[in-house]
């Protein structure tokens, strides 16, 4: 084809003035801006909305049941608008109309099907409705109540009761059905034994309190709960021994886990922190344990338990630095094998801090300490090697750090050959490339190791962040700063407290003599007689007495 | 409560307090590989070892004579191979000087690395250094520094002592290790080895008792110390050869083994030879008005060790065991009449009787101790050894 | 917090462990240096002599305190003999803890540039140890008796056994002649041992916070005495017996050659006067530490203040100047023999004049119990 005469090519929006895409995008601007605004309008509006019908309601609460129940359906719908997980079940009782509100997934329709849906609909037609509490007599339930407050249905609903409203009564009634898939009780993951129970706690607080009241049925261990956390609401619950424990520990407990101002609870660490006196100081003031057996002899030693809703481990306060170097495994072996393994726990956390440090100064500054023929063998590999010893350390202690934080990542099915390609990259390879010397790999693995023997994995890293100053000071100040480093830390390690118990300070004192019995070395058990004396309990013989 | 503003403040003064630390610099702080080890070090005159000496072993120090020599055994570090074991060789650096100290540092721009000593194994003086100067000037500097280990062996030398240091012994490793390695040979009771390194010779000087060390002698590929200088004071006197060393041993008590040999009882051209492993020595002086005598009092226990007729008879038999008991203890009573009548004539109190009287006999020793020197060699000492000899070995 | 750990009281024996602790390492590598050359072969009967003599003082500090139970000597003293005594008291006992204190840090900044670094200033071994002893001496009495303890058990069991492995190079010959004895040396001597015994004034402070329930005070003091005595002797055994009397007189540091001497044989640990400085470091930080905090409490009870942090800045920052300026060694001989002289006249002369005064004016204390 060919073109008589040019042709221009022009755009359709010269034409069509409609057709710009300029106007186009600007109209779509405006439409988006418009859709944000509705969209803040709307969350204002119904802002707006809840806070009118808070202005009756009691603070806190969202807003007032009334005695109609289409009334009381609106509100609860507004409530739980988009949360498609929350059911309603409508029926009628004698002459009135009710409904159910539950949450799928929280409650066990088996429980709400045969205990109250059946009773209810099996009611006849000229039942007389008198009031919501006169169904504790109907309903086969073991746990109900009456609720006038919206926060607290709400709160409940959302746990796992069933909420019934009747048309008439501006009350709810709360019928517990809970029922959700839940963890069995399992095995511990970090803190195994050979000889000994292989319980574990799990997630659900209620599994856990029970694991703990099977091991010891005396009405003396109470169990108080308190809720923290504005949005989550997440159940804790201290567990003591009430003739035990030093006057005035349970409540200083209570009182630092009411003062948590935080709106959720996922982790042992959001509590943790908030109730330590020192929060910044690597040592862990507080104990955490997956295993009951624990629990159940620290509680009778006078310490007190902070169980968490969903978390599957167990605080322990006061925490004393001997106690975080105890495992459950020394009291299933022999006394003495045991007081050699505690001493080697001791001197293996020593080890974890100094040894890398040790070797820098007397490599670098009091070689005169190491014997001669050892002297030369060092110099002679260290000749191949062009960095100072301290960055030689520096650097192991980086590989290590890295290849730790990577193995910990590492699916299970990888982590084998991960583990044999660090061997032979920081083993091997390193030295045979000549950038640190044998001996040097020799002390970082045996720091490393000593590291790990420790009971409580997070002591085990503290250990690793007080290893790296004290490497810059004994690079400085060669074995002088080391012994001024020691002094800073013994310093610290006494000057802690946790909740009143000096936590590094009583490993020494002779007013404690008794407690020695049990800190760097184990008596037989037949010795053991007198609980610690540390922690103040209220009665120090371990015979037990029969009283109530 | 500590308001907010000083809470900033400390925190300040905290920051700049740790990094003078860290940013200062860290003065001490040479890897061990950068450092010479010295393991040696050899006093002479400066004339002498001229043959392996050159022009740079000098340095001006404003027209003050240079009387001394001062050599240093350096090892030198070989890198190790994986596998391989090579034995790390050792060179020598000389000077010559005025004082030690200022010899020393001159010699560091012989050297790359700085010249250690905490690994200082032994020091070697030749005597024509001794006769001129001393021995107390000589090792001022070692007594002084707190580098040099208080145990480090000294030598004296009849002849050159920086030949030493050129020595490579034949077990492949360092001359200064080989050469104080030999003074803790305990059984040789040639060696006088026993309260003769630099810390004691320290306190003897303190003292003012006489001091002996151990003499070595090179010949060719061979080194043996096998004599021991004496020293009045720290003036030398002479050497004394090894059966006087041995019985000055035997008289201080201080053997842990020894070895007697005598002409056989019956046999009076073979030999016989004791093997003591335990024995008991007592000093005691003995004053009556002006006169001091001392008795020594000796009970030995040992074995027979070595009989050069054994074929002809039993060494069990009581007889010979008596009779032999009776020759070992005459010939000890022997070897220390002779050590003595040497030291008496060299006036030189190895004995330890002057510090046997000072300890137990205050009064005599504060009324003669001047007069020591004349005194010592009119002393008179009687003897008593008693010999027990307990087996035979294997072998009758 | 409710009535959750004591902080501020102690047990006799935890006081018996606070005064072991403070100036014995220096006991022990400083002590035959000094007595040696003045009692020579006698030294022994120095110690003793001299540990007898300030036991009596402590005790009666002991008496002097339970005259006026519950009261530091900062409370009861005005009531002796005046406040502008108490002042001229109070300013000596600072002068005496500040002047001993600087000597002893000066001392110890000269053993470890001398004998673990080569060029290493001074004033950067002194300073960092200063700074350690402040961040101890700003805690409180409880963390302060827990450390004494944990320091104790950790140092005295190295020191002792290098002390006692020194012995293989002792000859018995050494400690002879028994007589002649000087007298007026030994004295001389046992007046001169009061910086390694002293410790007993921090009572004039701390009494009223120990709870004698249980065991008897005195009894405690005197068990701590014996420890010092025994390590003291252990460290004069040695020294005299390898080096004898002559040697040690002409030796600075005679503890450390004692130390530096023992060849093992066949084993491979070398320069154990290394391992003796080390052990002694912890001694000399928290006998640093107490005093400063005595000084610093003392002043702070005098001002009515009930926080004793801002005076322990200030005091570090003088003996570190105190310190400094000691470097000339012919000063700090003088301040040795001044810092004695102080410490003896107000144990020996002052607090047993105050008693005097106090059993004229009221006749016989009733003891409290």
């Amino acid at each position: 084809m060919e073109y008589s005469k040019k042709q221009r090519l022009h755009k359709l929006s010269a034409v069509l003035i409609q057709a710009s895409t300029a106007e186009a995008k600007d109209k779509l601007r405006i439409l988006r801006k418009l859709i944000d605004s509705s969209a803040e309008l709307g969350e204002d509006l119904s802002n707006l909305a809840s806070h009118l019908r808070q202005v009756a309601a009691p603070e806190e609460e969202p807003f007032l049941f009334t005695t109609q129940l289409s009334e009381n359906r609106n509100l609860l719908e507004v409530v739980f608008r988009d949360c498609d997980d929350v059911k309603y079940r409508y029926f009628s009782i004698g002459d009135r109309q009710a409904m159910m509100l539950y949450v799928e997934g929280m409650v066990g329709s088996d429980i709400l099907e045969k205990f109250i849906l059946t009773p209810l609909l099996q009611l006849k037609k000229d039942y007389v409705f008198t009031g919501l509490a006169a169904f504790s007599g109907i309903l086969p339930v073991v746990s109900l109540k009456t609720s006038a407050s919206a926060r607290d249905c709400i709160t409940a609903a959302l746990g796992g009761y069933a909420a019934l409203f009747v048309d008439g009564s501006a009350e709810c009634l709360l019928i517990e059905a809970i029922q959700y898939q839940k963890r069995s009780i399992g095995i511990p993951q970090n803190e195994t034994v050979i000889l000994g129970s292989h319980e574990a706690f799990n997630e659900d607080l209620n599994d856990s309190i029970s694991v703990i009241r099977r091991r010891c049925r005396d009405n003396n261990i109470k169990v108080r709960r308190v809720y923290i956390g504005e949005r989550s609401k997440t159940a804790v619950a201290i567990v003591y021994a009430a003739n035990l424990i030093k006057p005035g520990l349970m409540e200083e407990v209570e009182q630092r886990l009411n003062r948590i101002n935080i709106d959720r609870v996922t982790s042992t660490a959001s509590i943790e922190e908030f109730i330590v006196d020192h929060p910044w100081s690597p040592f862990p003031q507080v104990q955490a344990t997956e295993r009951p057996d624990k629990v159940v002899s620290s509680l009778y030693e006078g310490r007190v338990a902070i169980i968490v809703d969903n978390v599957a481990d167990v605080l322990l306060v006061p925490t004393t630095y001997a106690q975080i170097i105890q495992s459950a495994e020394d009291y299933s072996t022999p006394a003495i094998v045991t007081s050699l393994t505690r001493l080697t726990r001791f001197f293996s956390s020593l080890v974890a801090i100094f040894l890398p440090a040790f070797y820098i100064a007397l490599v670098s500054y009091h070689p005169g300490m190491i014997p001669t023929a050892l002297a030369i063998s060092v110099a002679e590999q260290r000749l191949r090697s062009p960095f100072p010893a301290f960055m030689e350390a520096l650097f192991m202690e980086v590989l290590i750090e890295l290849f730790q934080e990577a193995v910990v990542r590492l699916p299970q099915k990888i982590s084998g050959a991960a583990g044999v390609v660090g061997a032979l990259v920081i083993g091997t390879t390193v030295v045979e490339a000549g950038l640190v010397n044998a001996l040097l790999v020799v002390i970082t693995s045996v720091t490393a190791i000593a590291s790990f023997t420790m009971p409580t994995y997070s002591f085990s890293m503290s250990l690793r962040i007080m290893r790296v100053p004290i490497i810059f000071i004994a690079s400085v100040l060669g074995l002088y700063g080391l012994a001024l480093s020691l002094m800073v830390i013994v310093t610290h390690m006494c000057s802690l407290r946790s909740f009143g118990e000096s936590y590094g300070g009583n490993l020494f004192n002779i007013t404690l003599l008794g407690d020695w019995k049990d800190t760097f070395f184990r008596l037989p058990a037949t010795l053991l007689k007198s609980r610690p004396k540390q922690l103040g309990s209220q009665e120090r013989d371990r015979g037990g007495k029969k009283d109530s | 409560m500590i308001s907010k503003s000083s809470r900033t403040v400390t925190g300040y003064i905290v920051l700049v307090l740790i990094s003078t630390l860290l940013l200062t610099g860290c003065w001490d702080r040479h890897e061990i590989q950068d450092r010479s080890f010295v393991l040696a070090v050899a006093v002479d005159l400066a004339d002498e070892g001229l043959e392996h000496s050159t022009k740079l072993e000098t340095f001006a120090q404003g027209g003050t004579p240079k009387p001394l020599r001062l050599s240093l055994q350096v090892l030198a570090l070989a890198p190790q191979t994986r596998g391989e074991n090579k034995p790390s060789k050792t060179y020598v650096i000389s000077n010559t000087g005025r004082s030690m100290h200022e010899m020393l540092r001159d010699a560091n721009g012989q050297n790359s690395k700085p010249l250690w000593f905490e690994h200082i194994q032994s020091i070697i003086i030749s005597e024509a250094a001794v006769r001129k100067f001393g021995l107390t000037p000589l090792i001022d500097l070692f007594r002084r520094d707190a580098e040099v280990r208080w145990r480090t062996k000294v030598y004296i030398t009849p002849q050159d002592a920086r030949q030493f240091l050129d020595f490579v012994p034949p077990t492949g490793e360092a001359g200064g290790i080989f050469m104080s390695n030999i003074s803790r040979q305990e059984k040789d009771l040639h060696i006088a080895g026993t309260n003769t390194d630099l810390g004691a010779t320290s306190v003897r000087l303190d003292n003012k008792t006489d001091v002996v060390l151990p003499a070595i002698e090179l010949s060719g590929k061979q080194i043996k110390v096998n004599a021991m200088a004496v020293f009045k004071k720290d003036k030398f006197v002479e050497y004394w050869d090894e059966y006087t060393i041995k019985g000055a041993k035997l008289l201080l008590g201080i053997e842990k083994a020894a070895l007697i040999a005598f002409q056989c009882p019956l046999h009076p051209d073979e030999t016989v030879v004791f093997e003591m492993f335990q024995q008991d020595t007592t000093v005691t002086p003995h004053i009556e008005g002006e006169q001091i005598s001392f008795t020594v009092d000796i009970a030995m226990r040992g074995n027979i060790s070595e009989i050069s007729c054994s074929g002809e008879h039993d060494a069990t038999d009581k007889t010979f065991m008596d009779k032999s008991e009776a020759l070992f203890a005459q010939e000890v009573q022997r070897n220390i009449e002779h050590s003595l009548r040497v030291m008496q004539n060299a006036g030189v109190d190895d004995a330890g009787f002057g510090r046997n009287l000072k300890a137990y006999e205050p009064k005599t020793w504060a009324k003669i101790k001047d007069r020591w020197d004349e005194v010592f060699p009119t002393i008179p000492l009687t003897t008593h050894v008693r010999v027990s000899i307990q087996n035979t070995g294997e072998h009758k | 917090m409710g009535n959750l750990e004591r902080r501020t009281s102690m047990s006799p024996a935890q006081f018996a462990l606070l005064f072991a602790v403070i100036g014995t390492g220096t006991a022990v590598l400083v002590m035959p240096a000094t007595l040696v050359p003045v009692a020579e072969q006698h030294t022994w009967v120095s110690v003793i002599l001299g540990a007898g003599l300030y036991f009596l003082a402590g005790t009666i500090f002991i008496k002097l305190g339970d005259c006026f139970p519950g009261e530091s000597i900062v409370e009861y003293l005005p009531r002796i003999w005046g406040s502008a005594l108490t002042v001229v008291t109070l300013v000596i006992f600072t002068g005496m803890i500040l002047v001993q204190t600087s000597v002893r840090v000066q001392s110890f900044g000269r053993e470890i540039v001398f004998f673990m670094f080569d060029r290493t200033p001074i004033e950067v071994v002194i300073l960092s140890f200063l700074v350690v002893c402040t961040y101890g001496a700003v805690q409180d009495l409880g963390t302060i008796i827990r450390m004494a303890q944990w320091l104790l058990f950790l140092s005295a069991p190295p020191m002792a056994a290098l002390l006692l492995l020194s012995m293989i190079n002792i000859q018995f010959i050494n400690f002879f002649p028994i007589w002649p004895v000087n007298i007026v040396g030994i004295v001389k001597g046992a007046i001169y041992s009061w910086p390694y015994y002293w410790g007993y004034e921090v009572l004039l402070i701390l009494l009223p916070s120990i709870n004698r329930r249980t065991t008897n005070l005195v009894a405690a003091m005197a068990s701590s005495f014996l420890f010092k005595i025994s390590l003291m002797l252990l460290a004069l055994i040695s020294t005299i017996g390898s080096m004898t009397v002559e040697g040690v007189k002409n030796i600075i540091y005679p503890t450390l050659l004692a130390v530096r001497g023992i060849e093992l044989p066949g084993t491979f640990i070398e320069r154990l006067d290394n391992y003796l400085l080390l052990s002694w470091i912890p001694f000399g930080y928290i006998t640093i530490v107490i005093w400063i905090y005595i000084a610093s409490v003392t002043w702070c009870q005098y001002f009515g203040y009930k926080d004793h942090r801002p005076f322990a800045l200030i005091f570090s920052v003088v003996i570190y100047i105190a310190s400094m300026s000691l470097h000339d060694f012919s000063i700090y001989l003088n301040m040795v023999e001044t810092s004695r002289l102080l410490g003896f006249g107000f144990s020996v002369l002052i607090i047993p004049a105050a008693y005097v005064v106090v059993r004229w004016k009221r006749g016989r204390c009733k003891d409290d119990k």
